[in-house]
């Protein structure tokens, strides 16, 4: 017993320490590799032509030039770069045109000539690049910050280095998106259509395609770490998402034990009546009508998969009837359940041997009573386990009320799945609950089986 | 039929599956406080016979009088009458998940509608004849074989019946706990209990019977006093019989 604590106690020791000093390792190295004036100048070309992505932005990027001076590392496998800009100053020649730009496309609305919204970007484009062509160069100073990330080095620059960069394409771009009420005109409607446009066309002529976001430089398992949380974040805590997942949980459980009640009760009834058929000796028409009865709904409920059954049983028996969903499931996954439950509790009851029926009958009890006190607290206590696995088994089979929009676990999941585009978040957090709950109950069994077996054996 | 009479069996056959005849004609009557031992080769029918007294099994053909009453009609209410006779079983056949005192209490509380105090009361003082009082709470996996078979016994007893019916009791026990089962059934038929026995013991059939049941092949080949039966045996089969059970 001591032996084998020890033996534990190493284990989780050795695996602790192996699991600290791979973080270590992986976390170490603060600063970036370094890296030559003329590597950094190369760099620099490469991302910010590349950045450029609309013809006016292009243009200023043809027009401008970018120097490192000197390079030195931040704490965060970072390079900084510090650089001289050689550009065009767009600002200044697009901001006083403003108007011009939203009132061409309202005159043309004013005299019900309505432009087609490529006519309009292509106009647009034209007199933006017109005016961009004409600006005044200047030269600023600015820092570029190179993250290392898998030995590679990423660009991060600000709104405003690259606002710097462009001549002022950050700000022009953000001065439209703020023109929201341009009075035009009586319509209002006109007037939301014109600035929409307007934004679009200047978003669409200087658009670029990099969006500032410092790169994660922590370690390989540190930024999965981070990813996951994000991927967390989006699929469980934003818009409240967790609670979905609780709803369905809730249900799931409901419809298990709703579900479970039915069955019990019935697996216990069609199990009486197919054991009192096959041990009585003289069968009357009745028993013979209700074992017939008993038997064709095994063979039903057994030999059809159990999508078919909730299917058939919601849309063709209870929808056109008014019933609810849950309802539908309950009674479906009750009658399937029940089936199984008749066969573990009739094995039960034929496992009991046939002299404590005997012991019961020549004490002066009736078929009944001997059943009720002597022959089923036995047969329960022995099919206890495999009853209680049954429940396990329908705890997951309940997955499959999915098919008629109930919102279970694994719709939950689904829907989640459906808002966010994220596949492995949801699903496996919905499997992984679905695996808890059966662990737990599955250890509850094991208990309540070696409780039994401890108890009068 | 004399007033005396408890059990009259007449012409009684069973047959099994329609084909094994068991039985094929029995006429026997039991008198009140008489000890009735049955014996015979395995397979002549001896247990088929006293199963068929309490209906455990039902005759196929013929008469079974109980008290004046003929229990094999479909009319008769046969669990009144079963309630007259105890039965203990080769098996035992304890209740086990109920205690020594649950087992003994169960069919009077629930069928002569004893109270609790009543039936663990007699039940107690029941216990206490065949020296197992310190066993009541115990459940029966934890009894020995002698144990289990001297609660069976007593188990009959708690519902005050008229006649107990013993099917091979000693059968399934280790020979060293034969003497103490054997014990409490010699108590019982000195205190004047019906009885009827199916057993091979013979020293017990000597000792302790009144009259000696001899079947072969579904009948009653010899029906004679111990001393009789054992000293001076007329059926061919006996004496075959007897000649190889007692050396």
């Amino acid at each position: 017993m001591k032996k084998k604590l020890i033996a534990i106690i190493i284990t989780a020791v050795i695996i602790i320490g192996a699991g600290v000093s791979a973080f270590f390792v992986l976390k170490s190295n603060n600063s970036a590799s370094e890296i030559t004036i003329e590597e950094a100048q190369k760099m620099v070309n490469l991302d910010f032509d590349d950045m450029a992505k609309a013809k006016a932005a292009k243009l200023i990027a043809e027009k401008n030039s970018i120097k490192v001076d000197s390079i030195s590392y931040g704490f965060e496998h970072d390079v900084i770069l510090e650089c001289t800009v050689s550009t065009v100053d767009a600002y200044s020649v697009v901001s006083p045109h403003y108007n011009e730009f939203l009132s061409s496309d309202v005159k043309k609305k004013d005299s019900t000539m309505f432009k087609s919204s490529l006519d309009f970007k292509i106009e647009f484009q034209d007199k933006l690049t017109e005016l961009v062509g004409n600006a005044a160069p200047k030269e600023e100073k600015c820092t570029i910050y190179y993250y290392e990330v898998d030995k590679e080095l990423i660009l991060f620059a600000e709104d405003s280095v690259v606002d710097c960069v462009y001549g002022g394409i950050i700000t022009v771009m953000n001065e439209v998106s703020e023109i929201k009420t341009y009075t035009v005109g009586d319509s209002d409607v006109v007037k939301e259509i014109e600035t929409n446009n307007v934004n679009k066309g200047f978003n669409e002529c200087l658009q670029l395609r990099y969006t500032a976001e410092k790169p994660d430089t922590s370690s390989t398992i540190i930024r999965i770490l981070n990813d996951l949380k994000k991927d967390f974040h989006k699929n469980f805590i934003e818009h409240d998402r967790w609670l979905t997942i609780l709803n369905g949980l809730w249900t799931t459980i409901r419809l298990t034990i709703f579900a479970l009640l039915i069955g019990i009760v019935l697996g216990f009834l069609v199990a009486f009546v197919r054991c009192t058929y096959d041990k009585l000796d003289k069968k009357g028409p009745i028993l013979k009508f209700f074992n017939w009865i008993c038997q064709v709904y095994l063979t039903i409920t057994r030999g059809t998969p159990v999508v078919v059954q909730i299917m058939i049983i919601y849309f063709v028996i209870f929808m056109p009837l008014g019933f609810n969903k849950f309802l539908s499931a309950v009674i479906c996954f009750g009658l399937n359940s029940g089936a199984y439950v008749a066969e573990i509790v009739r094995g039960g009851i034929m496992s009991i041997d046939d002299g404590q029926t005997e012991a019961g009958r020549s004490l002066g009890f009736g078929y009944m009573p001997t059943m009720y006190h002597i022959v089923f607290p036995q047969a329960f206590k022995a099919v206890l386990p495999a009853l209680a696995n049954e429940f396990v088994v329908l705890l997951k089979e309940t997955s499959i009320a999915f098919y008629i929009g109930i919102g279970d676990l694994m719709y939950a999941g689904n829907a989640i799945r459906a808002a966010t585009y994220s596949a492995f978040m949801p699903l496996v957090t919905v499997a992984l609950i679905y695996l808890i709950m059966v662990l737990i109950l599955s250890k509850l069994v094991s208990m309540l089986e070696r409780r039994l077996r401890n108890n009068e054996r | 039929m004399s007033d005396n009479t408890i059990i009259r069996v007449e012409n009684l056959h069973k047959c099994f599956k329609g084909t094994i005849h068991a039985l094929s004609g029995i006429d026997v009557e039991i008198n009140r406080g008489e000890v009735v031992v049955v014996i015979g080769p395995s397979g002549c029918g001896k247990s088929t016979f006293l199963r068929c007294l309490n209906l455990l099994e039902t005759p196929t053909d013929g008469k079974i009088l109980f008290e004046g009453t003929d229990i094999t009609d479909p009319k008769a209410d046969i669990n009144m009458h079963r309630r007259k006779m105890g039965m203990v079983f080769q098996q035992f056949n304890l209740f086990p998940h109920m205690t020594v005192l649950k087992n003994m209490t169960l069919a009077p509380m629930k069928l002569l509608k004893k109270s609790r105090a009543e039936a663990e009361e007699r039940a107690m003082e029941l216990l206490e004849k065949v020296g197992l009082a310190d066993r009541a709470s115990a459940y029966p996996s934890q009894l020995s074989g002698g144990q289990k078979q001297r609660v069976a016994i007593v188990r009959a007893l708690a519902m005050d019946p008229e006649v107990m019916l013993f099917d091979e009791p000693t059968s399934a026990l280790d020979p060293e706990m034969v003497g103490e089962v054997l014990d409490v059934m010699r108590d019982l038929a000195n205190s004047g209990m019906t009885m009827v026995v199916v057993t091979h013991e013979m020293g017990f059939a000597r000792e302790v019977g009144n009259r000696v049941l001899f079947f072969e092949d579904g009948r009653i080949g010899e029906d004679a006093a111990p001393e009789e039966f054992f000293t001076n045996p007329k059926s061919p089969r006996l004496k075959e019989f007897l000649s190889k059970v007692i050396q």
